[in-house]
This record gives structure tokens, sequence and C-alpha cells, in this order.
């Protein structure tokens, strides 16, 4: 219990004169509201029930306890024994449990008759969405979310590439992570940080490369900055376009140009090699040099130091100062922290980096100045991915829910991988299909494209995303599809979203709590929870969706559903080993589908290392960072440091640092180079403006469930676009005037915002995409990286076209 | 009767109705007011900026209080001040009107007053010790020092200028129904000191809701420092397992 703060008011009340009786103040008129406090509603010892829980929304995974009394959430703390957040949350977090009572829910399947929504049962929907796979099963696309739970994912990806042999299932993830997933694996030979959250404790300096952190890894920023009041040094550089709440907190801010960070991480490189501070002993013992093939790929060619050290010798400080904006007496500090062994540095990104036409290169680019100055392997010291949604990691990247994946890393075009799957799947040999299917953009595109046209996809099941909202250039990627009458929309959701209103057919489904769950944050920590509440309505969970759909099909007779044996590709059994018929949904929740299905997963976790403990250990932990190896006592051991000899079992004695997934085979790491590049579009004459794209911290993605908190929709109600006051005199625009933004795609009028939540520098905006009524995303570009096909939402070319009215 | 004369008459008379209407209307014409010019010490109405400066002026509620913060800081009850038990009606206006400003019992509060948006939060100015500001009281932080204030309490008034987009998202009924603060703590006899009864996680500093700036829940004795030497905290609510294996017996009976 914490007194100093206590005993340091009430000594400095005493020590004031005392001037005579004083009147107590008032009490601040309140607005009207709620009835005056109900004795019988409030809190008594024993009336609440608590369970523990993630936190619904971003990639940190705090964890929260949730009190439930009749039947419904009535509060929210922060856990206190998480190694996560420690009893902290953010506001979002704070007001988790008002996100499921929103009062339009989704209660009733819909099917779209004549234009309209009309309810109909789900034995009708489910037989509606078998029927479409069968009539054209090469034309059905899954497309899933970072938000799927690790089962639902699970679900999905066995329905469609183990059962229907249809490798059309891409997640949303494509849109935040892909380049992360291809910097991973393209260097280590493995997705995912090597690294934790235990970083942020050890670190001295914080170099964020283009994320908002203050605003959207809200407890991890406070998990650093607080410990300067704790008397701390931690010295935060922001590597930013744009000056954001982030910036306040930082000692550095460095401002660069669209792409600039490319240069940057160059400029770093060129003075590690010219002033000789590079780790050479780091580089011969555990890197390879790599650069781009003839045509971009994931695997590249290799290439010798001297051919490395010749095409970094431009990039000097003057020149990364003409390429990115940034003085060059700033990009010789940047280099000065690496160049320092003795302090620990931490780099951290998220969508500046991955949201980038060349992500997988900038990505390669972070660890390959980390590696360089051989800042890696000790707590505190090295680059760290940060993810952006709760199970991006757990669900899309582990569970393998990408076009191009199977579970546990493996690989659809890998004979030797597809057989494992299919040995631990029983199913016939070569069930599985060996060409990766669409990737995200190019199915949405073919959706899009009539089917004269080559627009092969006419089926679309989209559960726990909104691409309605979310995908860029919507004209090209979403809105077509909504004209063509033989392009059928399913989305599985919980409130109506901009993607709910165009669909052909409305699943509505549970959130959170509502269900089993498990997912995975960005510190490889798989977590778990159990329902505490009933979904309203007819709301089923995703995964009974997904088994009731593949077992209509089974009884329709689809060889697909059936493995190896004859039986269905989903079992269940309870305690005494008796069937169970999950798929009818009064039986569903008599087992728990969620710990059955993950015991299968799991087994594929162990192939490269990503090892997960059994279910029960993570109903009793606060989850646990893979990989998970079982002790001799019996215990469960986690591993905070993956590659460190002493961290990492897998490790072989001596090795000290092991890149036992290396890409060449020998251990090692590779280091990549890239040359700078132009973003594809650019301000010009005509569109002379750079529009970036982002979140804000109180609403979370598309604000389907934010914009339905009060509190959080008071806070930040609309959206807007953020001009420098610069631009905004020489254009006569005032705060609050509503301009028009136009790219070559769209146009979009929105309020003014000066100096507000950031600022742009000159000649750039920004508009946050949270607002269903103000959809950006008809302006942005859907131009994407060669080999993460991720799209680039930060930059394109806008020009602005002032309306002048003013509230 | 001659023309001239005829026109004197006119004239006069003209002269006369109009003098008339004059005199009448006079007394029904609003003498204009004047105001008194505000002594900057007394009053807390802000000065109305030019409108050159109006439009660089952002929205800083310290310009709404002048006044030195030094001084403002002396201003608050003596700490050995008597200090009467405070009643139940007013026990429970007080914690009315803190729910307007939260979700459910124990979550943040947001924030009644503009902030700006982008700077470092300043917040611990008025908030780190406590302040009464002109009728308000700012409360001291009641929780130990986070410094990224606004990750957690977020204004209750629209930030943005500009006109907001038609169409509406229903949020207003959201159906959500928080935990509301219970009234008072038990006692285990007439007089006997209450046990706390909510969570003190997050609620370090009882002098935030309970001390002399306080706003209707003001403790009958302020000038004691170790609260928790007379008032248990509940482990239950704090989320503290308390004990292994079987329970202690808790009925007295």
């Amino acid at each position: 219990m914490e007194r100093r703060d206590f005993l340091k008011a009430s000594a400095l009340a005493t020590a004031t004169a005392v001037a005579g009786r004083r009147v107590l103040a008032q009490v601040p008129p309140s607005a009207p509201g709620p009835q005056a406090v109900d004795p019988a509603l409030a809190a008594r010892v024993g009336d609440v029930t608590w369970g523990k829980a993630p936190c619904r929304f971003c990639g940190t995974g705090c964890h929260v306890q949730v009190g439930v009394r009749g039947g419904r959430v009535v509060t929210v703390a922060g856990d206190q024994l998480a190694p996560v957040n420690r009893g902290l949350l953010c506001v979002k977090g704070y007001h988790v449990g008002l996100a499921l009572y929103g009062s339009d829910r989704l209660t009733r399947p819909m099917l779209k008759r004549n234009g309209r929504h009309v309810p109909i049962s789900w034995e009708e929907a489910v037989d509606i969405i078998a029927r479409r796979v069968i009539a054209k099963p090469r034309g059905f696309a899954f497309y899933g979310s970072g938000q799927w739970t690790i089962p639902e994912g699970y679900a999905a990806q066995k329905f469609m590439k183990g059962g229907l042999s249809n490798n059309h299932i891409d997640p949303n993830a494509r849109l935040c992570m892909a380049s992360a997933v291809t910097g991973y694996t393209s260097t280590f030979g493995v997705d995912e940080p090597y690294n934790c959250f235990d970083d942020l404790e050890h670190t001295d300096v914080v170099i964020l490369w283009g994320n908002n952190m203050a605003e959207m890894h809200p407890v991890l920023f406070s998990r650093l900055m607080d410990r300067r009041s704790r008397g701390e040094r931690v010295t935060l550089v922001d590597l930013t376009t744009r000056r954001t709440r982030t910036s306040a907190f930082a000692d550095h801010v460095m401002v660069f140009k669209p792409h600039g960070d490319l240069a940057l991480a160059n400029g770093i490189a060129h003075l590690l090699i010219a002033n000789n501070t590079w780790d050479r002993a780091f580089v011969e013992r555990y890197v390879n040099f790599r650069k781009d093939s003839e045509r971009p790929d994931l695997n590249g060619q290799a290439m010798t130091f001297e051919e490395y050290r010749r095409r970094i010798a431009r990039y000097t400080p003057e020149y990364v100062e003409t390429l990115s904006g940034v003085p060059a007496a700033e990009v010789r500090r940047l280099a000065g922290f690496f160049a320092d062994r003795n302090l620990k540095v931490l780099s951290l990104w998220c969508m500046g980096v991955n949201q980038h036409t060349r992500g997988t290169a900038m990505n390669r680019l972070i660890h390959a100045v980390h590696m360089l100055s051989g800042h890696f392997g000790r707590p505190g010291d090295g680059p760290q991915s940060l993810t952006g949604q709760p199970s991006a990691c757990g669900t899309a990247r582990e569970v393998g829910t990408i076009a191009h994946l199977l579970p546990g890393g493996l690989l659809v075009a890998n004979a030797d991988h597809r057989h494992k799957a299919e040995e631990i799947w029983n199913l016939p040999a070569g069930r599985i299909n060996a060409t990766p299917g669409y990737h995200t953009v190019q199915m949405w595109k073919k959706f899009s494209t009539a089917a004269a046209q080559g627009g092969d996809i006419d089926t679309i099941w989209v559960q726990v995303t909104n691409p309605g909202q979310s995908l860029p250039n919507l004209a090209e990627l979403f809105d077509p599809s909504r004209t063509m009458a033989d392009k059928f929309l399913i989305v599985s959701d919980v409130y109506p979203t901009a993607t709910t209103r165009q669909a052909d057919l409305i699943l509505p489904s549970a959130m959170w709590v509502e269900k089993n769950g498990m997912t995975g944050n960005s510190e490889r920590r798989t977590q778990q929870w159990f329902k505490m509440v009933d979904p309203p309505g007819e709301a089923r969970a995703d995964v009974w969706q997904t088994i009731a759909v593949a077992r209509r099909l089974f009884d329709l007779g689809h060889p697909g559903m059936r493995d190896k044996d004859g039986e269905f590709i989903f079992r269940f059994r309870n305690p005494a080993g008796a069937a169970v018929p999950s798929w009818e949904y009064p039986r569903f929740h008599e087992v728990n589908v969620d710990a059955q299905l993950f015991e299968e997963y799991r087994r594929f976790s162990r192939f490269k290392h990503k090892n997960l403990a059994p279910y029960e250990q993570y109903v009793s932990h606060r989850g646990m960072r893979w990989p998970v190896i079982e002790q001799p006592d019996g215990s469960w051991r986690e591993t905070r440091y993956r590659f460190v000899e002493g961290e990492d079992p897998n490790v072989e004695a001596g090795k000290r640092i092991q890149f036992y997934h290396s890409v060449t085979h020998d251990d090692r790491a590779s280091l990549w180079f890239h040359e700078h590049e132009n973003p594809p579009e650019m301000p010009d004459a005509q569109y002379p403006f750079w529009l970036c794209t982002g979140r804000v911290l109180e609403h979370w993605h598309s604000g389907s469930m934010t914009m339905r908190v009060p509190q959080l929709r008071r806070a930040m109600p609309n959206a807007y676009v953020e001009v420098n006051r610069e631009d905004a005199e020489r254009l006569g625009i005032r705060d609050g005037d509503t301009i028009t933004l136009e790219s070559r795609r769209g146009r979009l009028s929105l309020p003014a915002w000066i100096d507000g939540r950031a600022s742009p520098p000159p000649g750039s905006v920004f508009v946050p995409w949270f607002d269903e009524r103000l959809l950006i995303n008809q302006l942005t570009l859907d131009a994407h990286d060669p080999i993460s096909k991720q799209p680039d939402y930060k930059k394109c070319a806008v020009r602005i076209v002032p309306a002048g009215t003013r509230r | 009767m001659s023309s001239a004369r005829l026109f004197h008459v006119i004239a006069a008379g003209a002269v006369g109705v109009a003098l008339m209407g004059l005199a009448t209307s006079w007394r029904s014409v609003p003498t204009a007011r004047r105001y008194a010019r505000p002594e900057p010490s007394t009053s807390a109405a802000p000065l109305v900026p030019t409108y050159a400066a109006e439009r660089e002026r952002h929205h800083d509620n310290r310009l709404r209080h002048p006044g030195n913060l030094r001084a403002m800081g002396n201003d608050r009850p003596a700490l050995t001040a008597p200090s009467p038990v405070v009643s139940d009606e007013r026990w429970a206006a007080a914690l009315t009107a803190r729910m307007q400003r939260r979700a459910y019992d124990g979550a943040p509060p947001t924030i009644p007053h503009p902030i700006r948006q982008q700077d470092f939060p300043n917040c611990m100015t008025c908030h780190g010790e406590g302040l009464r500001v002109g009728a308000q009281v700012a409360p001291a932080i009641c929780h130990e020092t986070h410094v990224s204030c606004v990750q957690c309490h977020v204004v209750s008034v629209d930030p943005i200028p500009g006109a907001a987009p038609d169409g509406v998202i229903p949020f207003e009924d959201n159906r959500f129904a928080g935990l509301t603060p219970p009234l008072r703590g038990e006692r285990a006899w007439v007089g006997a000191p209450p046990t706390i009864p909510h969570s003190t996680n997050m609620r370090s500093n009882c002098d935030s809701c309970h001390g002399p700036l306080a706003l209707g829940l003001r403790t009958s004795h302020p000038w004691r420092q170790s609260c928790t030497q007379c008032h248990a905290p509940s482990a239950e609510l704090n989320q503290r397992p308390t004990y292994v294996g079987t329970p202690p017996p808790l009925a007295l009976r």
C-alpha cells in the first residue's frame, strides 16, 4: 500500500498557515443521467464472480479480471498477477466490458432478399453456405482475422486446407503483419520475435520506427516510461513522419519523409562500417549477408561483405539527409546509439514499417542494423516487432491461416510438410493442395471482378473483421462485388458494420467472454479464457459456425469432410470417451471444443520449435511464451529469448546464439541489404499532399465495438483530417473547416483539426480510419509489397479542396 | 387666417407632436447598461481574446483561472480543522456525482475539462497534490504515478472542432450496467471503524477522495495518516488469495 504520496500531501497541508474556516468545495453540477446510487446494485463481498481473460483489443495482450453478476459483465479490473500489464490497462481495456452491450448487437441470421435483410434460421443459413461451396468449391474463399481465437482459426484452417483442398484462406493480418512475417522468416528462417516484453525493463535506448506507441501499445509504453518516475534513465528516440503524443515523451524526435526509414537504416549501417564500430565478432560468427535476386522474393541470394561495404558506402549522413529529410547531425546521433556497445538498444516498430510497399525490406533492415552492431541477444538489446491485433501471432501466423501456410509454420508447397499435416489430420495422401491460394488483395480483387473477366472467387466468408472499411482502395477491391449478382458475401460479426450492411448473409456471433477462447500476443504468449456470459439472442460462437457448415457438407456427401477412415474431420469426445455431436448447437457446450481442437493443433507446434503446452497449463497461467518445454519435474517452462543459449533449450551447448532454422542451414541469420526506393505514388503538381492513415487511442480498428462505448465515443466522436498549421494558413483553412480530400481513387470531406491529436509536417495530412461514416480507404492505394503482399496505408498522394464551411 | 400664420401653427403643432413623441419615447428607450470591468483577482471570467489571438488560442483550461498556482495550492481546509461526519444523504449524493464520470466503480474517470491533446500531459500540476480551482476541486491522484495519464483518462466532451458527420451509430443506449460503489463499509459494532467496502487497487492515496479537499466523502478525522491501521481492506475485492487449503471459519456462531 503506497503511503508516501499520502504523507507528502498531508505534510504539505499541515505546513500551510491556517487561514480560518473554509467552506468545502461544492459538488460540481452533474449532467442529468443515471439514478442515485441504489444500495441493491452496490458490490458486496462474494457477489461478483471473477474470471481472467486477455483483453479483446490489441496485441499487447493485457490480462483483465472480468467481474460477472447476474449473467452480465459488471466490472473489469487490470489483472495484478499478469506479467504483461501488472494491473494496468488502457482506456479501451478498462471499457472492454461495455463492448458487449451496444444496443444493436446482431442476434439473428439475416439473408438479403430483394435488397433487404430478412431473418432466417440457423439451419437455413448453414445450408445456404454449404450449397454454395458444393456449387463452386474452387470459387469459395475464407477471409479470416488476427482477432480470431486460436481454435476458431484452426477450425477454419482444417476445414479449408484439410477438408476442401482449398488454400483460399487469408487473414486480415495480411494487411498488418505480413511484412513482419517475411522479414522474420527471411532473416531467421522462422517467424515471430525471438525476444519478449522483458526487454522493456532492461533497455537503455528505445528506437521507435514509425509507430505511435503511446496511443497504440499504451500499456507497454507505460512500462517503459514509468521507469522514469522510478529514477531510471530511458532514452526514447521517435523516428516518425509526424509529431504525435509519443513525440511528447521522446528525447529525440526525427521527422522523416515517407520511405526515409529505408535511408535511415542504411545510414546507420554506413556509419557503423565507416567508423569501424560494427561488431565484427558477431557478424563473423552469426551472420551471412544477403541481397535481392533479380525479382524480389523471400530467399534472395548470397552477398559478400565486400559487396555490402561497397553498396552501403553511398549512404553518407548527407545523402541520407536528402533522402529522408532528417538532418545529417541527427543521423549521426542515431547511429551513435548503435555504435555504443555499452548501451542496450531496443528497436520497436509496427504499422509504419509493415504497411509499406517495401515492408519486407524495411523489416530486414532493422534486423540488419541490430546484428551488424551486435545489439542482439541480451535482454533489452535487440529488434522486436510489435503486433497490432490480439491474435495475429497466435492464430494467423502460428495456426497458419494464410494462403501458403499450414499450422506450425509448415508450407503447403513443401511435400514433406503436407505429408506431416495429412498424418496429423488422418487424411488420405494428396488431400492438401500444393498451390498457395489467393492473398488478401488478390482474393478481393477476384471477388470484385466479373467471372467472365477471370474473377473466379464468387463466395467469401468473412469472420471477425470488417473489410468493407479496412481494405485499401475500396472502389477497386470491395465495392464492385456488391453490384454483381453472382458474388455472395457471408459475414460473421457482432455489430452492424460497413461490411454487414452490404453482405448477402449475416451470421450473428458471440464475442470475447461469450465463448471460450485462446489468443497469442505479440511476445509469443498464448493466453486462455473461459466463457463467462451467454451471447445475446441467437448469436453463436464462430467456431461452431464453421464446424456446423463442415457437418452439413458431410451430410450432403462432400468427400473432403471425411478423413482417411471415412470419419468426420471434426470429432469431439466427452470424458467417458463417447462421441459428442458438437455441431448440434444444444450440445455445443457439453464439452470444451476449444480444448480438443487445441490439443490436436498442438501437435503441429513442435515442428518448428514453437512448442505449445497442454491446454490446462494455459488455464492456470496468465499465458506462457512458446516454446514451452516440459521439465523433469512435470512443470512447464516458457522461453523468454529464442536462439540464445541458456534461455532457449533448443540451443546446443557452447553455441551461445544459434539460429537453428537458418535459411542457409548453417545456424546463421541473414543480414540483408536493400537500396532506398521511392514509393509508387508520390505527391506531384496535381496531388501535392501525402496522405497517411492510422488509428487513435480510443478506437480499436474500424470502431465497430469502441464507437458503441459512450466514454470512448465522446472522447473521439468522429474522424478528421490533420493539416499542418503552415499549410492551413496558406490555403485559408481554419480549425474545424470542412475540407475535401481527393486522390486518384476517391474523395472524402472531413473537418480539419490543426495541432490536435498529432501534427503532420508541411505537405502531409493524416486521417484516422475508425469512422464508418468517413471511409478514408476510398482514397488509399492498394499497391503492396512484392514479397509479403501487404498493402501500404501510410502514403499516397491527395489534394485538398477547401469547402469553407465552419460549424 | 393668412397662409404664413397657418404655416406657423402647423409647424408649431408638428414640432410639438414631435417633441411629445420624443418625450414619451425617451422614457421607454432603455438606457445602455454599463458593465463593470472585471477585477482580475476576483473574477473567474476569462478576458476576451482579440480576433487575431483567437485563432492561436488553444483550448487551455489554465487560462480560465488567473492567479498563481502556489497560492491556489494553499487554498484548502486545514488538516486539523473540525470535520463533521458526513450524512448518508450527502455521501450518496457525492457517490452519484462521482459515477457520472465513470463507466463502473473502479473505471478511470473521464476528464470533465478540455485538455491539450498532443503535449506531454502536465496533469500533475493540479492533480499531484490536489487543488481548489474556483468553485471546483481538482482531486489529487489516487494511485501510484503513471506518466501517461491520457492512456486511461479521456475527455468527456468532443475535442474535435468542426462539424460532425451525419449518420448515427447508436451508443448512448449501451446497455452495460456497471457496478456502483457501496454506500458505507460494514462495522462490526456501533462505533467500530468501518471496513473498506471497495477495492484498493489503484487507490493507494485515501486523501484523494476522503481528505480535506474531498467532495462529500470527507473523513471525520483527516489528521490521521495511517488509514489501514484501523480500516481493513477486503482481500476478495483486492483479488488477493488469502489462504491455502481450507478457509478459516468466518462465522462467529
